[in-house]
């Protein structure tokens, strides 16, 4: 690989990519970046899935210290969810050889088919109206207010349906690992349809939590002799320069334009899992 | 209660709006939580960077250029670059271009570990046990995450 310097062009050019969407998305980029990998440069599977966990927190931590930082983070949120996430993966890790399957994968194709279409519905609300949401999210403080460049005013919002998305996440937080997929995929959504939350506070939110769940596999990656350095090196530095670009542009960007794109890569998840369904 | 904090629903998230008593305690978290994360990234990038120069500039101590990523690494049979923190540590130390980057790229997976750490202290400092008491929690799966992850290795 060491003649090949074309290999590099393409692989931070794929980190930088998968970065930006990554960020933009509230996303691992391990969507974009296993197969870009694999497919595209021929990259071994072992090698690939953990330069990708690598690229999940390097997007997180990336995005997340501008998001934090403007306020569209909302930390309270965040951590009250990654308890599902974890405790999800936990049990995930537990039961995994029960729950493998075609079932499974066509199971999650149809919620993340209704997802995509629940999204692009919704892509014409740019601001929520302030609502009390419910008692647990009031209780627990799950809402806040956060200025919107690309409108030009405060937003302020406060999470619905507490309960059922925390549920979700646990739920999401189990298959992730079986089904492939991060947690992204179905989180952003959870926090958009179920909990009512702006999209942008969605997205940013997701960042923020997904380095902290690819955090235990990352270190048990790296112990296994999986983390190639000349791999994953260039895919974090691709990453991280791809996440910074993203989460400056993210003010910019209106939420409708992340709601279609976001649909949009859905729609693709769903068929590439139904295809898996169908074997 | 309910009903003052539903008008104003203030937290760790409302930086922007001042005003309020609340978020006068709360901008400082949100700062010290993105000073962390910033740091976190930029000291891991330097290091990987450093160490990717020094692997391209072929020093000699760099295996991992060496390494094909294309081809399945085999079974049972020891990489060229260090698996240890400790081993990790003793290469940087001695420049070693595979365990900078590595050495960088630890530091990027601690960072989140790291941010759990902090926001826990934040709230424990704010008084608001609740959110302690979930921090405590996820800290608790990540750590059963990590054991159980190890020995289905």
């Amino acid at each position: 690989m060491a003649e090949s310097w074309q290999f590099f062009v393409v692989l931070l050019t794929v980190s930088f990519g998968a970065g930006l969407l990554g960020a933009l998305l509230g996303l691992g980029g391990g969507v974009i970046l296993v197969p870009a990998l694999t497919l595209l440069l021929g990259v071994d599977i072992r090698y690939a899935i953990a330069a990708s966990i690598v690229s999940v927190i390097a997007t997180s931590s990336g995005a997340a210290a501008a998001y934090v930082r403007d306020g569209i983070t909302n930390m309270r949120i965040g951590m009250f969810l990654e308890t599902g996430t974890t405790a999800g993966a936990v049990t995930g890790a537990l039961v995994g050889g029960l729950l493998s399957g075609r079932a499974l994968y066509l199971i999650f194709s149809v919620i993340i088919a209704y997802c995509a279409c629940a999204m692009f519905q919704r892509r014409r609300q740019e601001a929520v109206a302030a609502t009390q949401g419910d008692a647990i999210a009031r209780r627990l403080r799950l809402g806040g207010t956060y200025h919107d460049p690309a409108l030009g005013h405060h937003v302020e919002y406060c999470a619905h349906n507490t309960l059922p998305v925390l549920g979700l996440t646990y739920v999401a937080g189990i298959v992730s690992g079986l089904l492939g997929i991060g947690g992204g995929p179905l989180k952003v959504p959870a926090m958009d349809i179920a909990m009512r939350l702006p999209i942008k506070v969605s997205t940013a939110t997701s960042n923020f939590m997904i380095g902290v769940t690819a955090a235990a596999s990352a270190i048990i990656y790296f112990m296994r002799g999986q983390i190639h350095p000349a791999l994953a090196g260039p895919v974090a530095a691709g990453v991280l320069a791809g996440a910074l670009t993203g989460a400056r542009l993210m003010g910019r960007v209106r939420g409708k334009a992340i709601r279609i794109l976001f649909s949009g890569l859905l729609a693709v998840l769903a068929a590439q899992m139904l295809l898996k369904a169908l074997g | 209660m309910a009903e003052v904090t539903a008008k104003h629903p203030a937290g760790l998230s409302t930086a922007q709006t001042g005003g309020e008593s609340s978020q006068r305690s709360a901008a400082p978290a949100e700062q010290i939580v993105s000073a962390l994360l910033r740091y976190g990234v930029s000291i891991s990038l330097a290091l990987v960077l450093l160490g990717g120069v020094l692997l391209v500039a072929e020093t000699g101590l760099g295996e991992s250029l060496r390494v094909d990523p294309r081809v399945a690494p085999i079974e049972g049979m020891a990489q060229p670059w260090p698996t240890t923190i400790g081993g990790v540590l003793r290469g940087a130390l001695a420049l070693h271009p595979d365990a900078l980057i590595l050495l960088g790229l630890l530091l990027l997976i601690a960072t989140p570990v790291l941010r759990v750490v902090v926001s826990m202290v934040l709230f424990l400092a704010e008084g608001d046990y609740v959110y302690v008491g979930i921090t405590l929690f996820v800290l608790a799966m990540l750590v059963l995450g990590f054991f159980l992850g190890a020995a289905h290795g």
